[in-house]
C-alpha cells in the first residue's frame, strides 16, 4: 500500500537541499501535516523545474537570428534591477508567455476604434487585437512582483524596424499589471501588424536588456478562432 | 466572444500550462496521495539530474516555510518576520510582528469618507470594488534592536488575489 511512499522516503534523503523533509506516516499524523498541501508544494517545484528545463533546452531560440515560432509557448529568463534593489543586486525572473489568439482585422477594429489612443493604422498596416497569457514561474525574490506592460510587447517588421503607435487604453481589462511568483494572467493588447506579411512579436521588460523574439510567418498560426 | 475566451482559458490551463490538475488530485485518498508524492519526487529527482548540466541562477523555495509572501500570505494575527533598512544604514533590521485588521465595509464607510476631501467615487468599470475602512493593529514583538520605524498609511496596499467570476479578463489568480 505504501510502496510509493517508501520510494518517496528513499528519494527524500537525496532531496534534503530542497528544504523539503519527507515525513513518516506517524509524523504526518502527529504533526497534523496536510498531505494534499504537501503534494501541492511538490507540484509547484515540479512545474518550476519543468519551466526552467524548457528554458535551458530552448536557449538557442528567442532571438532575431533564431526566433521562436509565434504559435509556441516561450520560456524567458531575464534579469534587471528592480526599484526595490540597489544597483549592485541583480534580479532574475522566469516568465512564460503565449499568444492564445489574434482576432481578425475587422473584429479587432470593432473592439478598439472607440477607445482612447486609437488612430487609423499607417498605410500597409492593420490593427489586430492579441489575446496573451503569461505566467510567472520563479524569481530571485518572491516578494518582488514583475510589472508587465502592454508597451513591453512590440511588433517588428525586421530587427531594426519596430512598428510604433500609441497605446490603446482598454476599459474592460487591465493591460499593465504586476504579477508575483506562481501567478498567471491573461489580457488583450492591440498592435499594428503589416498586412499579409510576416512579422516579429517581441517581448522586452522595460528595465531589462534581454528580449525574447517570436516570429509569425503566417498569421493563420495564431488566428485560433477561425 | 465571451464563450470563446472562456474556452481558450480552460484549454490553456489543462493543455498548455497543466497547473490546474492539482485541485482534482486533491480528491484522492491520503494513501493515493502519498503514492503520488513518491512519484512526483522521482520526477523531481529526474529533473534535478537534467538541470545539473546547466548554470542555474534561480533557487528552490519552500513556500510553506516562508510565511508572509505574496504566494504564501500570513493569517490575520499570525506573527511574521519583517526586515527593513534603517535610514542611512546598510544593514537590515529584522522585526517580528503581527497584524490584525478590522474591516468596515457597511454604509457607514461612506458617511466617514464623504467628509474627506480626498474621497472620490470609484470608476464605474470597477464595479467589483468598494470602499472600506481597515482598522489595522500592529504588534511588534520585543526586540533587542533599538530603532524606531515609522509606519505610513501608504505602506499598506490591497491586492486582489481573485477577481469575481464575471471578470474573465484582467484577473490575476493562481
Amino acid at each position: 500500500m505504501f510502496t510509493g511512499f517508501l520510494s518517496a522516503m528513499l528519494l527524500g534523503s537525496t532531496l534534503s537541499y530542497l528544504d523539503l523533509e519527507m515525513k513518516t506516516v506517524e509524523e504526518i499524523e502527529e504533526e497534523g501535516i496536510n498531505v494534499y498541501a504537501y503534494y501541492a508544494e511538490l507540484n509547484t517545484i515540479y512545474n518550476q523545474n519543468d519551466a526552467e528545463l524548457r528554458y535551458f533546452e530552448n536557449q538557442d531560440v528567442g532571438t532575431f537570428e533564431s526566433p521562436l515560432p509565434g504559435n509556441n509557448q516561450s520560456y524567458h529568463l531575464f534579469s534587471y534591477v528592480p526599484e526595490e534593489y540597489d544597483n549592485s543586486d541583480e534580479y532574475y525572473v522566469l516568465l512564460s508567455f503565449y499568444i492564445n489568439n489574434m482576432f481578425p482585422a475587422e473584429e479587432s477594429l470593432e473592439m478598439i476604434e472607440h477607445l482612447e489612443g486609437y488612430e487609423e493604422a499607417a498605410e500597409g498596416y492593420e490593427w489586430r487585437v492579441f489575446e496573451i497569457s503569461y505566467r510567472h514561474y520563479n524569481s530571485t525574490d518572491p516578494n518582488v512582483g514583475v510589472w508587465i506592460n502592454q508597451d513591453d510587447f512590440n511588433v517588428y517588421v525586421d530587427e531594426d524596424t519596430p512598428i510604433e503607435h500609441d497605446e490603446i487604453v482598454f476599459e474592460e481589462w487591465f493591460t499593465n499589471v504586476q504579477i508575483y511568483e506562481l501567478e498567471r494572467f491573461e489580457t488583450m493588447y492591440a498592435k499594428q501588424i503589416p498586412i499579409d506579411a510576416p512579422f516579429y512579436f517581441v517581448y522586452q521588460h522595460e528595465d531589462s536588456e534581454d528580449s525574447y523574439v517570436t516570429y509569425v510567418e503566417d498569421t493563420s498560426i495564431i488566428e485560433r478562432d477561425q | 466572444m465571451l464563450k470563446k475566451l472562456i474556452y481558450t482559458m480552460i484549454t490553456m490551463n489543462v493543455l498548455v500550462i497543466g497547473f490546474a490538475t492539482i485541485e482534482t488530485k486533491a480528491m484522492m485518498s491520503p494513501e493515493e496521495t502519498l503514492k503520488m508524492i513518491g512519484d512526483t519526487l522521482e520526477r523531481i529527482e529526474d529533473q534535478e539530474e537534467q538541470l545539473a548540466e546547466y548554470d542555474r541562477v534561480l533557487e528552490f523555495k519552500s513556500y510553506d516555510k516562508d510565511i508572509g509572501l505574496h504566494v504564501n500570505p500570513a493569517e490575520v494575527g499570525q506573527e511574521v518576520s519583517y526586515s527593513f533598512n534603517v535610514m542611512d544604514e546598510d544593514e537590515k533590521v529584522e522585526l517580528e510582528m503581527s497584524i490584525t485588521a478590522d474591516l468596515i465595509a457597511d454604509e457607514t464607510v461612506y458617511e466617514h469618507l464623504g467628509m474627506n476631501d480626498l474621497y472620490t467615487i470609484l470608476d464605474s468599470q470597477n464595479d467589483s470594488m468598494i470602499w472600506a475602512i481597515i482598522d489595522f493593529e500592529l504588534t511588534v514583538e520585543d526586540s533587542e534592536v533599538d530603532v524606531s520605524h515609522t509606519i505610513h498609511a501608504d505602506d499598506f496596499g490591497i491586492y486582489f488575489t481573485r477577481m469575481p467570476d464575471n471578470s474573465i479578463m484582467g484577473s490575476s489568480f493562481r
